[in-house]
Formats: C-alpha cells, sequence, structure tokens
C-alpha cells in the first residue's frame, strides 16, 4: 500500500476509535479531548473541585502506555530531556487555558467540525492562524534548544505513574467520579483503555499532530499530517451522519458556546503553543510516552493548568467565558508572543 | 557540510536542512539525527527536493548523507 493510502487507513482507524467511544458513552462531540480528559483526571484528583468534569480519564492512559509500548518495539524510544523544561511546563499551562476557554484541544475541534458545530470552524480559523504564527517564528529562528539523552528510567516515570493512576482508579474508590455532567459519561473503563492504547501505538507510527499538519504545509508545502486528521474528520462526520449526531449550527451544541471571538482566540492560543512546543496536546502525550522528558514536563503543564482553570474560573462553559477567563487568554497570547520573539537558535 | 540536528524539536531541524539547501545548492550535506520521526523527514524532504539519501545507523543515531 503506498504511504498516502496508509495515512488515510491511519486516519480512518483514529476517527473509528473516536465513534467507538461516542457509541459507548463517551461524550457524544467529546468522545476524544485530550485537554478535556486530562481535565476531568485532574479533577479525579481533586487538583480541581468542579463536579462535572471529574473521572480517571483510561484513554489519556492508554495513549501514553501504547505510546511507550510500541516505542520500544520499534526501538523509537529514547529517555531524553533538558530543553527548556519551564518553558515547556508554561506551555503546557497557557495550552490548557486556551483549550478551556474554547472548550476542547485539537482534537476535539475536529470532533466537533464532524458533528457540525459551527463554532469549532470558527475555532480552527483560530487555530490555523495560531500555528501559522508560531511557524513565523520558527522560520525567524525560535528554538528551545536541545535535548538530551537522560538516565532511561526518566523515561518510564510517567507512563509508571499513569498506569498506577489506572489500577488505583479500578481498585479503589481513591479518585472522584462526576455523577452528573460530561465527567460522568463514559465508555467502559476496558474499552477506553483499548481506545487509548490503540490510539496512542497508531498516532504514534502515523505521527498524527494537528499543529504539525498545518505547520508542515505553511513551511513545507507537504500535507500528509493533514491527510491523517482529514481522514479522522471524515470517518466521524459519517458515524454522525448515521448516528444522528450531526447537528448544522452554531447555537445549542452540547458543551459549547457561541462567542466567536473568544472561541477563535482560545483555539489560537493553543495552536501558537503548540508549534512553539514541537506539537499538540496529543502529540505531547505521544512523544512523553516515547521517552520525552520535555513533554512529559509538558502533560504536567497542562495537568496543573486544568487545575488553575476551574480553581480560579478561567473555564468556560456552555454559558459562555469568563471575564478572568478573557484576561488570561490575552495574557497568555502575549507571553507566547514574546517566547515567539525571545527564544532563538543558537548560530551554526 | 555537516549539520548536528540532535536533540532539536519538530520542525526545526527540518528548517535548518533547508536553510542549508537553500544557501548551498547542489552541495552534499551530511546530517545528524537521533529521533526517527526526524530523520523520516529529512529523507522526504531531500527526495522531493529530487537529491539522492542515503541513511546509516550510528549506534543510536542516524547519519543522513544528501547527495
Amino acid at each position: 500500500m503506498s504511504e498516502k493510502k496508509m495515512l488515510v487507513v491511519w486516519g480512518v482507524i483514529l476517527g473509528g476509535i473516536g465513534a467507538v467511544l461516542a457509541f459507548f458513552g463517551n461524550p457524544g462531540n467529546m468522545a476524544f479531548c485530550i485537554a478535556c480528559f486530562v481535565r476531568d483526571m485532574a479533577g479525579a484528583s481533586r487538583f480541581h473541585q468542579a463536579a462535572v468534569v471529574q473521572y480517571m480519564r483510561p484513554e489519556i492512559i492508554g495513549l501514553v502506555i501504547g505510546a511507550f509500548v510500541i516505542s520500544l518495539g520499534t526501538r523509537e524510544y529514547r529517555s531524553t530531556g533538558g530543553s527548556s523544561p519551564m518553558i515547556r511546563f508554561l506551555l503546557g499551562i497557557i495550552t490548557m487555558i486556551g483549550a478551556l476557554v474554547f472548550l476542547g484541544c485539537p482534537l476535539r475541534m475536529v470532533l466537533r467540525m464532524a458533528g457540525g458545530d459551527l463554532n469549532a470552524y470558527v475555532a480552527f480559523v483560530g487555530f490555523a492562524l495560531g500555528a501559522a504564527t508560531g511557524s513565523y517564528f520558527l522560520k525567524k529562528g525560535f528554538s528551545l534548544g536541545r535535548a538530551y539523552d537522560t538516565q532511561k528510567v526518566s523515561g518510564y516515570v510517567l507512563p509508571g505513574i499513569l498506569a498506577l493512576l489506572l489500577v488505583l482508579s479500578v481498585a479503589t474508590t481513591l479518585f472522584t467520579a462526576s455523577t452528573e455532567g460530561p465527567g460522568s459519561m463514559h465508555a467502559p473503563a476496558i474499552i477506553s483503555l483499548a481506545a487509548g492504547l490503540i490510539f496512542g501505538a497508531i498516532a504514534q507510527k502515523a505521527r498524527t499532530c494537528f499543529a504539525g499538519g498545518i505547520r508542515d504545509a505553511v513551511l513545507m508545502k507537504n500535507f500528509d499530517l493533514l491527510i491523517v486528521i482529514g481522514s479522522l474528520f471524515a470517518a466521524m462526520l459519517v458515524y454522525n451522519l448515521a448516528a444522528g449526531g450531526f447537528h448544522l449550527s452554531f447555537a445549542g451544541q452540547p458543551v459549547a458556546h457561541t462567542e466567536h471571538i473568544w472561541n477563535m482566540l482560545g483555539m489560537y492560543t493553543v495552536g501558537l503553543a503548540a508549534v512553539l512546543a514541537g506539537g499538540c496536546p496529543l502529540r505531547q502525550l505521544i512523544l512523553a510516552g516515547q521517552g520525552s522528558g520535555d513533554s512529559a514536563i509538558y502533560v504536567a503543564g497542562m495537568f496543573i493548568g486544568a487545575a488553575i482553570c476551574h480553581n480560579f474560573g478561567l473555564a468556560s462553559s456552555g454559558n459562555g467565558t469568563t471575564g478572568a477567563g478573557r484576561v488570561a487568554c490575552v495574557v497568555c497570547i502575549i507571553i507566547l508572543l514574546v517566547l515567539g520573539m525571545v527564544c532563538k537558535r543558537e548560530k551554526r | 557540510m555537516e549539520i548536528d540536528v540532535r536533540g532539536l524539536s519538530c520542525p526545526e531541524p527540518v528548517l535548518m536542512v533547508m536553510d542549508a539547501m537553500d544557501e548551498n545548492p547542489g552541495a552534499q550535506l551530511t546530517v545528524r539525527s537521533d529521533a526517527a520521526h526526524t530523520r523520516d523527514n529529512i529523507v522526504k524532504l531531500a527526495q522531493n527536493e529530487g537529491r539522492s539519501v542515503t541513511v546509516t545507523e550510528n549506534g543510536r543515531n542516524y547519519v543522513i548523507q544528501i547527495e
């Protein structure tokens, strides 16, 4: 099979996994969302107290472990770190703030688009502009510097912690789980875990990255990553049309708001942060699974970012954005623009 | 000409190789990489430019020769 056809197949399988998760109980237009699910995990472990978004999501755990296992198999696993870790931590926090102003990561944005949510199309414009801004900084010499090999065990820490969280979530009542709202809607744990493992393994093989798709198109006129994402979108669109989940509108979309400027700016923040960090939230989880300590720090930043968003009222809801969220979003964009200008590549 | 892209995040390695190709048209380039996805992207870039590429593994790193 040609490489391009293979990318289509990977994308369709990823979209199919989204459909399976929605079928078995995940929220329809939030069948798989990196930002939302990391936020749910932060809630489950009481880092924030928003009662409707608390659940230890096996999908996220599966994603990292799936990427970890397949990268060990293909010898791509490599424990590295040291490429401006605190900037990456900050980028993780900023990503979560932008994502929760919009209400979704790039993956959920595409799922929402496939469900006919026009707000997500508005957000996509912001995301693409953010990724293009990041690409401009890269072209001008932006860099977070080199990562170096670390102790091999370092790369095992995040998959290890997540495996422990999975065991504890199944075997004990240590973690909180929502009884209503999005956090209460989930597929059976075993299906969620299997979906995460397969999604993680494929995303690792196909190098799936939402920000990278736009970045490669802008910088290199290379559309490989967009093929995967387009196929994922198409598969989910077919499922939504077949299952009656397609509703073309701005208003009345589940867990979404209609404030266009903030949908756009929220995802502009995510797109820019993702390109500066070298990958979208999904890609960061995959890279963390294959040993990148820098990506693991970014994931930790997202986790803390989720707690910040809900503890200090930055997260939007179906009712719209909050004043604090809007201010935080603008501050985040300013920080990203400053980082984009001051972090320069070493001279050859 | 030799370019060391080890440890750099995507897509910096590709941009560095693109710049080197622009600045030195037709010159032979040796790229040192430590990640499979970076290796793949650089090979694809060089092939798109109609250059011949050979990859050799050197321990855990890759040496990409662009003729």
